[in-house]
């Protein structure tokens, strides 16, 4: 053999390599996930276990792992929670589901502890290994999505993992009284409305058309501005009252509503408003329809309120201080906009203003109810979800420019100073 | 005599039509250097070689036949006990029986033993240390050839390939790097190509490393098997960004160039799952797994019947993968205990995964080392020392959807929201696709 074919050999070698092995990886199977709750008297742990992995870890298919009471049995003793120092909470798992996800189907659940009498019950030890217990590679990843004292309604803030090795967490959120749940439930509240696109633009539309009086089916000569003030209270507040009686009776009778139907209702109610804002088609009855309307977004309120604990002083405080954040975002945004609606009334660009705001909320609520009654999202949405807070930045700038320009036309007389010594 | 003026040009005109030649002469090579690879997978053509895996397989044993059958002339001959070692490693590649490589051990061994230091059959003994994992045999017999007086310059290329092996799976991806520079210069090998191009995927220059895998594949007349292997490269690379549609595209390539070799079909399985078929892919890897016996396949096979919620199914075929890898475990216990901590984490145990990517990581530091060690470590509750691992490999310069994607994890178990995000975020943006949940079906490519 020569050297020139031992290189050679030595070459060829190289090209069939290791490079054309099957290469090896960390692979990922489906974690289960578990969404915590904090709410005064009650964890609630909102959990969601792949049924594959669930079928897997008990030798079930997945024809027979979809029996809710077996599933339900196996939930409760795959978990537990404690007072740090041992003392037992309760466990409640709620009624269990399988619903369809891209990944494949999921179990999902509530389960709601609660802690011993006296015990305090934003402090707590908890314990998974739903199946962790008979397959070690699967994990459970745990998040405080709601913590009422923290005003944190749905933002996840990751707290770790159920692992093999790890299947306890010692959760400790801090003590929270009257006061903190208040403020909490404010910021929730005034979060809540700021980021609910759909009921800004139904106060919106209510306002535009305030400031005008309706003639022969058209909004026409503009109202003294006093007029104005008293039309736009009466709307605000009955816009107020008929949210808050909806969201109390819901909250205090702990209802639960399919959201669906109330969903599409408010985008109904946005339609109907934005149409009235180009043409009267109530004039006089603002405040009866903004009562009437109010019922139908205060239910959608009462989905968030839901959470807001057990105890009835302290879900009354949670949703006092709510419905409080509501009106405090309400009230501002009136304030705002007023000098504007006062001013531009009397202007002629008022009118194709109008009709134009009218025209995007109108084609907002239809593509919103045509979602919301499917089921499904679009990229139309998506576009008007980023087109309102822009636009509604510019409104209000526009508004406080034109009370700055009112103010700047009264100029308070000015008395010369005389220089010194010329007396 | 007057200076030359150009006319109605002063100097501030000049300097800013230089100032626009340069930045789009910059733009021009930025998108040059970024711009995605061209070849179509549909218009690679083998040229000579075995045009088949069953024809590839036949040649293979014709080649130890007519190697044993020079040694058995020549027994004293180290160097025809090296080419029937090379002879078997060659079939090994394709066969994956772990008695061939046992017996090309012996023979090197013996060569090694006959022969007078510094000569004897070291790069060969050198490139079976490395497939079998033991670096630090490896690297000894690479000591021993660097005492040659005249080497090759062949052989100096396969030495500096070997040494940037040893270095990239000790996770020293720059001394790697280096290496097969070095390589590059004195031989223009396709093995040295397919490894400066993946080493340059891996450490962040994805267009680069496409492209130059891409030129590799675009070359004319290459042996049937080495075309398919560097297709199913290709087909990784896409994986590793999320371009499923690129990966079916090199898959079906391989398999067209080189039918029957059980790599491409699996990698042609796993299509199935991604496709949304995930029944078919089952049936396909079922079939593969019987005809061929690779663990490999069965744990591919398990892993699928267990995303389908096919418990019972999935340990069978989990059962009969860790039998194969015990028994070439064996063997050659270091070749294998990637792929046993790999089939522990996915089907298995995580503290038989944890012991051996414990074991594995501790002879051989590599980013794939790393990777399987940090999710063992996450799974047994212990996401800190996770991160201290990926946080070496990160360091070393390996960037992957993969490793970020365990990171987030890692910082998930430790509370930290948005460290966690932030590393999901910098995933997604190398590997759109990389929480997808239908990328847990890729088992074949997946990092």
């Amino acid at each position: 053999m020569t050297s020139f074919w031992r290189g050679t050999l030595a070459l060829l070698a190289l090209l069939l390599s290791g490079f054309f092995a099957a290469p090896v990886a960390a692979h990922l199977t489906p974690n289960s996930e578990i969404r915590l709750r904090f709410e005064p008297g009650a964890v609630r742990a909102d959990v969601l276990i792949p049924l594959a992995e669930y079928s897997y870890a008990t030798a079930n298919t997945n024809d027979s792992a979809r029996d809710p009471a077996s599933l339900s049995r196996y939930l409760a003793r795959h978990t537990r929670a404690a007072t740090p120092d041992g003392q037992p909470w309760t466990a409640e798992v709620g009624a269990v589901r399988i619903e369809d996800a891209p990944g494949g189907p999921d179990i999902l659940t509530t389960v709601t502890f609660r802690p011993p009498p006296g015990a305090p019950d934003r402090k707590l030890t908890l314990r998974w290994d739903a199946v962790i217990a008979e397959a070690d590679n699967h994990f459970a990843l745990v998040m405080v999505e709601g913590d009422l004292a923290r005003g944190q309604a749905h933002a996840a803030d990751l707290i770790g993992t159920f692992t093999a090795g790890q299947p306890e967490l010692a959760i400790d959120r801090g003590v929270a009284g009257h006061g903190a749940l208040f403020s909490g439930a404010l910021k929730i509240g005034a979060r809540h409305i700021l980021e609910g696109h759909d009921h800004l633009l139904f106060l919106l539309v209510l306002l535009l058309p305030a400031p005008l009086l309706a003639f022969g089916g058209r909004w026409t000569t503009p109202r003294p501005a006093r007029d104005t003030i008293r039309n736009l209270a009466w709307v605000v507040t009955a816009f107020t009252l008929g949210h808050s009686v909806t969201l109390i009776a819901a909250a205090l009778l702990n209802a639960h509503l399919p959201s669906a139907p109330v969903e599409a209702l408010i985008a109904a109610s946005v339609l109907v408003s934005a149409i009235h804002a180009m043409r009267p088609v109530f004039p006089g009855r603002e405040a009866f329809v903004a009562f009437g309307f109010g019922l139908v977004h205060g239910l959608a309120f009462a989905t968030v309120v839901a959470g807001f604990g057990v105890g009835m002083v302290a879900r009354g405080t949670a949703i006092l201080g709510f419905n409080l954040g509501i009106e405090a975002v309400q009230l501002a945004l009136v304030l705002l906009l007023l000098p504007g609606l006062l001013l531009g009334a009397r202007q002629p660009w008022f009118v194709p203003l109008r009709l134009a705001l009218a025209g995007v909320a109108a084609v907002a609520a239809l593509v919103w109810l045509v979602e919301r009654v499917l089921a499904s999202e679009s990229a139309l949405g998506a576009g008007i979800a980023a087109l309102l807070p822009p636009l509604g930045a510019v409104l209000i700038v526009v508004s406080l420019l034109a009370g700055a320009w009112w103010l700047a036309r009264f100029k308070l007389p000015m008395k010369p100073i005389a220089p010194s010594g010329s007396a | 005599m007057p200076r030359f003026r150009p006319h109605g040009l002063s100097w501030p005109v000049l300097l800013a039509l230089a100032v626009a030649i340069a930045i789009v002469v910059g733009v021009g090579i930025d998108r040059w250097r970024g711009a995605s690879a061209v070849v179509d997978p549909a218009t690679i053509r083998a040229g000579f070689g075995p045009a088949s895996y069953a024809e590839a397989i036949a040649r293979a044993d014709q080649d130890v036949a007519g190697a044993r059958e020079a040694l058995s002339l020549a027994p004293g001959e180290w160097t025809h006990g090296e080419v029937l070692a090379l002879a078997l490693m060659a079939r090994w590649q394709l066969a994956n029986d772990y008695v061939d490589l046992k017996e090309a051990t012996g023979l090197l061994e013996r060569g090694v033993a006959d022969a007078p230091d510094p000569a004897g059959p070291m790069l060969a003994q050198a490139q079976l240390e490395i497939t079998v994992h033991r670096l630090d045999r490896a690297d000894a017999a690479l000591a021993r050839f660097g005492r040659s007086v005249v080497p090759l310059s062949a052989e100096t290329a396969s030495a500096a390939t070997l040494a940037g092996d040893v270095a990239s799976q000790r996770g020293d991806l720059s001394a790697a790097h280096d290496k097969f520079v070095q390589a590059a210069q004195i031989a223009d090998s396709p093995g040295v190509g397919l490894r400066g191009a993946v080493l340059a995927f891996r450490q962040g220059e994805r267009a680069t490393g496409k492209r130059a895998l891409e030129a590799l594949l675009a070359r004319p007349r290459q042996p049937p098997a080495l075309l398919a292997g560097l297709a199913l490269q290709r087909a990784t690379m896409a994986y590793a960004e999320g371009d499923w549609e690129s990966a079916q595209g090199w898959t079906a390539a391989a398999n067209r160039v080189f039918p029957g070799w059980w790599l491409g079909e699996a990698y042609a399985a796993q299509q199935f799952a991604l496709a949304g078929h995930p029944d078919k892919a089952i049936r396909a890897y079922r079939a593969i797994a019987e005809r061929t016996g690779r663990p490999e396949v069965m744990d591919a096979l398990a892993h699928l019947l267990r995303i389908e919620g096919q418990g019972a199914a999935s340990r069978a075929w989990a059962a009969k993968a860790a039998a194969g890898w015990e028994s070439r475990a064996a063997l050659f216990p270091e070749a294998v205990i990637q792929h046993r901590a790999e089939h522990e984490l996915a089907v298995g145990s995580v503290a038989k995964a944890l012991a051996l990517a414990e074991a594995d990581v501790a002879a051989r530091p590599g980013p794939q080392g790393i990777a399987l060690l940090a999710r063992a470590l996450i799974l047994s509750g212990r996401p800190r020392e996770a991160l201290d691992w990926l946080d070496r490999a990160r360091d070393g310069g390996w960037v992957s959807a993969g490793m970020l994607m365990l990171r987030a994890d890692a910082q998930a178990a430790l509370g930290d929201s948005a460290a966690s995000e932030a590393a999901r975020e910098k995933a997604l943006a190398i590997n759109a696709r990389a929480a997808d949940p239908a990328a847990r079906m890729i088992w074949f490519g997946h990092d």
